[in-house]
C-alpha cells in the first residue's frame, strides 16, 4: 500500500478499505505539519491545528476532485486552517518590515536580488540565524518561500495551494528573497 | 542565484512531528466519524425503527381483519374438518386458499416488518461504532 498512489489510496478509501486513510495521512504527516509549523511559528498549536487539517481533509475526502492534484488540495486546506486559526486567536500578523499599507520597505529600497555571498553558507550557525531570519517576514513571504524550497512545490502548485494568481506568488517569492538577502546581510 | 537560495534552505531542518501525532490523528477522525454516528445515523435509524413498528401495528390489526372477512381461515379449517375432501381436490382448495389470502395487507405488513430489521440492523451497527474503543498504539 505503501507504493499507491495518493489517488489508488483515495479511491481504495472511499471503496470502504479503511486502513488506506491510515497510509495517506501518515505519507503526508510530516510535510503538512511543516507548513503549519512554519506558518504559525510554535510547536504546541502547530500540532492541535495540524490534527484540525488532516480531520476537514477527511471530511471532504468523497468532494475532492480526483482530477486535481491532492498535494496542492491538502496544503490549500492547510493554510486556510491556519488563517482560520489566527482568525479566531485574533493574531495580528504582520511583519515588522511592512505598514498596513502591504508597503514594504525593505524590499522596496532594493532593486536588484544578487546571488548569496558564499560566506553565509558557510557559517556554522546558518540553520539557528536563517530560522531567525524567517521569522520576521510575513507568513505570506515565509510560506512561498518554504513551499519552494523544501517542500518543492513549483509555482504553479504553490498558486494553487494557496488560491492566488502566479505572478503573485512569483512576486511575492522575489520580495520574499530581497528581503532574506537584506535580512542575512545585516 | 536560486541555486545558492536551494542550497541556503537545505541548512533549515524540517521540523520533526510528534512521535504519536499520526495516532492522535486517526484518534480525532474515529471521534468525529462517532460524534457523526451519534448526532445523525444512530437516531434516524432509531426514529425509523420506532417508526417501523408503529406501523407494523396497525398493518397486522388490517391483515388480521382482512383474513377474518375473506374467509381465509374458514378455508384452512377444512383441512382438519374434512381432509379427505381436500386431499381429493388439492389443487382447487390450494387456489381457494391463495385467492382468499389478503395479499395487498400481508404485503404491507411484510414490508413495515422488513423496515423495522432493517432499521434495527444499521442501528446496532452504528451503536458498536460508537462504543468502539479508541486506537491506543
Amino acid at each position: 500500500m505503501a507504493d499507491y498512489s495518493d489517488e489508488q489510496l483515495i479511491k481504495d478509501y472511499l471503496e470502504g478499505n479503511k486502513q488506506t486513510l491510515e497510509v495517506l495521512i501518515g505519507r503526508y504527516l510530516k510535510p503538512i505539519y511543516g507548513f503549519v509549523y512554519r506558518y504559525l511559528g510554535d510547536a504546541h498549536n502547530a500540532e492541535d491545528v495540524t490534527q484540525d487539517v488532516f480531520v476537514k481533509i477527511w471530511r471532504n475526502l468523497k468532494k475532492f476532485d480526483r482530477d486535481k492534484n491532492f498535494k496542492t488540495w491538502i496544503f490549500t486546506i492547510a493554510k486556510n486552517t491556519c488563517l482560520d486559526f489566527l482568525k479566531k486567536k485574533r493574531t495580528v500578523v504582520f511583519s515588522e518590515y511592512e505598514t498596513e499599507d502591504g508597503e514594504n520597505y525593505l524590499a522596496d529600497n532594493i532593486a536588484d536580488l544578487s546571488p548569496l555571498p558564499p560566506e553565509i553558507l558557510e557559517r556554522t550557525d546558518i540553520a539557528q540565524m536563517l530560522s531567525a531570519v524567517m521569522q520576521k517576514l510575513s507568513p505570506e513571504h515565509r510560506v512561498v518561500l518554504f513551499l519552494h524550497y523544501n517542500d518543492h512545490l513549483t509555482f504553479r502548485e504553490i498558486a494553487e495551494a494557496l488560491e492566488e494568481p502566479i505572478h503573485t506568488v512569483k512576486s511575492r517569492h522575489r520580495r520574499a528573497l530581497i528581503m532574506l538577502r537584506k535580512l542575512l546581510d545585516t | 542565484m536560486l541555486t545558492n537560495y536551494e542550497k541556503l534552505f537545505a541548512h533549515l531542518p524540517m521540523p520533526e512531528p510528534p512521535e504519536d501525532l499520526l495516532n492522535k490523528v486517526m484518534n480525532r477522525i474515529y471521534l468525529e466519524r462517532r460524534l457523526w454516528t451519534l448526532k445523525w445515523r444512530l437516531p434516524s435509524f432509531a426514529i425509523g425503527f420506532i417508526g417501523s413498528i408503529m406501523a407494523a401495528v396497525p398493518a397486522f390489526q388490517v391483515v388480521h381483519s382482512a383474513l377474518a372477512e375473506s374467509g381465509f381461515a374458514q378455508f384452512l379449517s377444512l383441512i382438519f374438518s374434512d381432509p379427505r375432501e381436500v386431499l381429493a381436490y388439492w389443487d382447487s382448495f390450494i387456489i381457494m386458499l391463495l385467492e382468499s389470502l389478503p395479499a395487498i395487507s400481508i404485503v404491507v405488513f411484510l414490508v413495515t416488518i422488513f423496515a423495522m430489521l432493517e432499521s434495527l440492523k444499521y442501528a446496532v451497527r452504528d451503536f458498536r461504532v460508537v462504543l468502539s474503543p479508541l486506537k491506543t498504539n
